[in-house]
């Protein structure tokens, strides 16, 4: 393990058992992965294929049965790790009785930020995450799903964390809080924080992720970069921008002249996201955060 | 953005112990938040109502000087119903919820140790305790006052009804003293040096008796010496022989019948290990016992065998070879004086020769229910138990005159109560100055006697008591007798009782922290209510046989140890509070205040560490 590899898995298996100490789950088995310095790595998986108990063995909520795990060079569960890393768990949990500015004060008290530091980094992570002032002083137990995602968020960055594990980042999320969350995480990347997040949403992480690992049945059966994994080499695709009819067919008569075997040749449609959002914003309402404009698209990887 | 703590200017070591403090003060607000935003603040006039309720609806035997404690008491006995109510849901729903609601798996994925999390949350439930227990405390002084008021002015309707009708005036001491201050002053107390010592006082000390220890016979008072190390043992279990005692006599003038007699007594008692000859199958004690007239000589002769089963011949003694054996010297008649000094007793063995006994004989008091005995008698000689304070310095007096409580560790009982009188007799040992005081004992309050400072100003002072009455007596302790001494405001002794009930409720509050860690809120409840319980069982188990007396040796061993006593006294101070030690009217010392808060911090402490270890080495998400 180096600088360049914050998180490093060898061999890491976990195996939960019952009372009476009889195996009864292999959660997750032989798992060996190494994530690069400042990139956003994908853990994908049906449910139960393992990606929250490999979170939760990062974290060092459970003990690995076999096999080790290195964070940031360091034993997870350490203070020493825990001080540079940021977690947003499945759901939020977080204390229901604060409110959302005594829920991030709370969790600036434990990384030991003075008062005024503290008093700042939750004004600018609340307006971060786009909660506004008259949720920030309401309990937790009466935000939404979204709006506790949001919270969660802030919670994982009060320390400005060096390694963000996310984990199930969209679950629950309206398709505009998907793209803020998707966005949110993209700009993360831009600050150079490495990011792990686990999802079975393939369609929330493809285009955020640059390497993804899909596991099923607690193994690892894939990994590498999504661009590489989803790239269909025997096929050519070209889009371009005013072509008339003629020229379209003229184009597909040409590919059958070179003997390829012509798939498809047809107008491509926008992704349902993208029609969603568009129609949302321009009924006025799902308006998330005055600087929307600026958020960078979430199709970098390249959307068809 | 850099968001960590500017520690440029601050120590490594100084820099970890602030951040600590951030993370302690973070934890413990969040769980005292919580609490509050429950509503358990609501648990608060609720308790006072309950205690109100039941303190107006509880009978008193006398309200003058019941009603006060028994108010205390009750609220400070809810407060701790309260504190235990609480502790249970402690250890129910914070911890447990966290891991439930899996908040645990967001707290234990920052930089907190397992002991700051247990501590944060002991200081913030601890604090939310306080805040409630406080509301309380406030509370029940206030109902408390109210109280006051109507018996200070009851004392004073009955303070004067009784004048004039009282033959001792003495009685009305304590009375007057509610209806001049009230019922709520609080006091401290400073016991004698030594006492009480058992003596006899004889209208003129008989002749040519210097050195001798009387008892007379009317109190079950004896002279007694040890003879399990002398030859009696092993001279006896070779033949017989016999023991002369040599006493001196004393019946006042008048007429008498009967010869004067002495009642001589062979004690043994027996460990479970030593042979039981002569004693009963489960018997630990035997007691022998022959009457003899006493000749002109003054030696009275006891035939003397080894102890066998078989009945032994009237009026001889059986030795058992056992390690504790007394040889015991009583008056038989009620006005009779009997007296020895060293060199008394003589064991005379033929064949093994004759020993003199050098030891001084020691003089005990009877006794009744275990507890020594001071026996009431109208004319000289009588019984009289002296006390003494040693050099109490002026200052330590305080202002107007000082008060002597006499209190009695038996109930004072007289078969004829209108007539009963007592004496107490004060006497400066340095000037020899002296002044009594006649007075009525009866066993449900201590009497009070004022001594003015014209009279004694501080120094060594003796206290002898005296019984007037035949057929009174009074069990006596070495603390029944004792100065009265300024105390503390009411609100602070009432303050000092809360804190009490605080350090009860942070150890409650420590443990139900300390086992929520690892187990469900079920489990917990489960764990909490056997503790509650084995405490609640204990205390009934110990007023059985076998319990008792392992407890007892146990203590004794403990008061016998360095540190000992202290411990001892501050481990009840913890687990009785509030009936057993809180006495209304006693101010508690700030030192056993401070004690018991050291001790509380050592027991929190180490839950603390046991509830960080388990919740550091639990696998929260599991």
């Amino acid at each position: 393990m180096d600088d360049a590899h914050p998180v490093v898995t060898q061999g890491l298996t976990k195996v939960y058992k019952d009372f009476w100490g009889r195996q009864k789950v292999h959660a997750l088995v032989g798992l060996d992965l190494s994530l690069e310095k400042g990139e956003i790595f994908g853990l994908l998986g049906p449910n139960g294929s393992g990606k929250s108990t490999t979170i939760k063995l990062l974290l060092g909520l459970i003990f690995p049965t076999a096999g080790q795990a290195r964070v940031l060079g360091m034993t997870p569960g350490t203070s020493a790790v825990n001080q540079r890393i940021g977690y947003l768990p499945e759901e939020s949990y977080l204390h229901r009785f604060l409110t959302g500015e005594e829920t991030v004060d709370f969790y600036g008290r434990l990384f030991g930020l003075p008062r005024r530091r503290r008093r700042e980094r939750t004004g600018q992570l609340l307006e971060m995450v786009g909660l506004d002032r008259r949720s920030r002083s309401r309990q937790l137990r009466e935000y939404s799903k979204g709006m506790s995602r949001r919270i969660g968020l802030a919670q994982a960055l009060v320390n400005d964390p060096e390694l963000l594990l996310l984990d199930e980042p969209t679950t629950g999320l309206d398709p505009i809080g998907t793209r803020e969350m998707k966005d949110l995480i993209l700009r993360l990347k831009d600050e150079g924080k490495t990011i792990l997040l686990s999802s079975h949403l393939l369609a929330d992480v493809r285009g955020v992720c640059d390497r993804i690992g899909i596991l099923a049945r607690g193994e690892l059966r894939e990994l590498g970069r999504v661009r590489d994994l989803l790239t269909v080499r025997d096929v050519f695709q070209v889009q371009a921008k005013g072509v008339s009819e003629e020229a379209c067919e003229a184009m597909v008569a040409a590919a059958r002249q070179a003997g390829a075997e012509v798939v498809a040749a047809e107008h491509p449609t926008t992704t349902l996201e993208d029609l969603f959002l568009r129609v949302v914003r321009a009924d006025g309402r799902g308006r998330g955060r005055p600087d929307d404009a600026e958020t960078k698209p979430a199709s970098a990887d390249g959307d068809a | 953005m850099d968001v960590r703590p500017d520690h440029s200017r601050a120590s490594a070591a100084g820099r970890r112990r602030r951040d600590a403090w951030r993370r302690l003060a973070g934890v413990a607000l969040v769980a005292f938040r919580q609490g509050v935003r429950l509503r358990l603040w609501l648990l608060v006039p609720l308790a006072l109502a309950v205690a109100i309720v039941t303190d107006l609806s509880s009978p008193r035997f006398d309200p003058v000087f019941d009603a006060i404690p028994a108010a205390v008491g009750t609220g400070l006995f809810v407060m701790t119903v309260l504190v235990v109510i609480l502790a249970i849901f402690f250890a129910t729903y914070p911890t447990p919820a966290e891991m439930e609601s899996r908040v645990a798996f967001t707290l234990m994925t920052k930089p907190v140790a397992g002991w700051e999390v247990v501590t944060g949350k002991m200081l913030g439930l601890g604090l939310l305790l306080a805040a409630m227990l406080a509301v309380m405390g406030a509370g029940l002084y206030g109902y408390v006052q109210i109280r006051a008021w109507e018996i200070q002015a009851l004392a004073a309707s009955r303070l004067e009804e009784a004048r004039g009708r009282v033959e001792h005036p003495a009685d009305l001491n304590p009375v007057e003293a509610v209806a001049r201050e009230g019922p709520l002053a609080t006091y401290q107390y400073r016991t004698p040096s030594s006492g009480p010592e058992w003596q006899v006082r004889f209208a003129e000390e008989p002749p040519g008796a210097p050195g001798v220890l009387w008892v007379v016979g009317h109190t079950g008072m004896r002279l007694r010496w040890d003879v399990a190390d002398t030859p009696l043992r092993p001279w006896a279990a070779s033949g017989p022989g016999h023991v002369e005692v040599t006493v001196a006599t004393y019946r006042p003038p008048g007429d008498y019948e009967e010869p004067l007699q002495v009642t001589v007594r062979l004690a043994a008692r027996r460990k479970p290990d030593e042979p039981a000859v002569g004693f009963e199958p489960r018997q630990l004690t035997l007691t022998q016992m022959v009457d003899l007239e006493v000749p002109a000589s003054g030696t009275v002769r006891v035939p003397v065998v080894r102890a066998r089963d078989d009945p032994l011949p009237e009026g001889t003694f059986g030795v058992p070879d056992v390690s504790e054996l007394y040889l015991e010297v009583m008056a038989t008649g009620d006005k009779d004086v009997v007296g020895a000094k060293a060199g008394a007793v003589r064991l005379v063995f033929p064949g093994r020769g004759a020993v003199v006994l050098e030891a001084p004989p020691g003089r005990l008091p009877g006794r009744l229910g275990g507890r020594p005995t001071l026996v009431g008698f109208p004319d000289l000689p009588r019984q009289a138990a002296r006390f003494r304070f040693d050099a109490v310095p002026a200052g330590a007096l305080g202002e107007g005159d000082t008060a002597v409580e006499i209190a009695y560790s038996l109930d004072a009982y007289s078969p004829a109560t209108v007539l009963s009188a007592a004496r107490a007799t004060f006497v400066r040992p340095d000037t020899g100055a002296a002044r009594s005081f006649e007075f009525t004992p009866e066993g449900h309050h201590p009497t009070r006697l004022y001594l003015d400072r014209e009279f004694w100003d501080g120094g060594p002072l003796d206290v002898r008591l005296e019984c007037l009455t035949k057929g009174d007596y009074m069990g006596l302790l070495p603390e029944s007798v004792r100065l009265r001494l300024g105390g503390d405001p009411f609100a602070v002794h009432l303050a000092k009782g809360t804190f009490g009930v605080l350090l009860f409720g942070a150890v409650l509050t420590a443990a139900a922290v300390c086992v929520s860690t690892r187990l469900s809120w079920f489990v917990s409840i489960l764990m909490m209510a056997t503790l509650l319980a084995v405490g609640t069982v204990g205390r009934i188990l110990l007023s059985y046989g076998i319990v008792r007396e392992v407890a007892m040796t146990v203590a004794a061993g403990l008061e016998e140890a360095p540190g000992g006593p202290w411990l001892l006294g501050h481990l009840q101070l913890q687990g009785l509070l509030p009936s057993d030690t809180f006495a209304m009217g006693q101010a508690v010392p700030w030192w056993d205040v401070g004690a018991s808060l050291a001790l509380t911090m050592v027991v929190t402490g180490a839950l603390v560490a046991v509830g960080g270890y388990l919740l550091r080495t639990r696998e929260v998400a599991a």
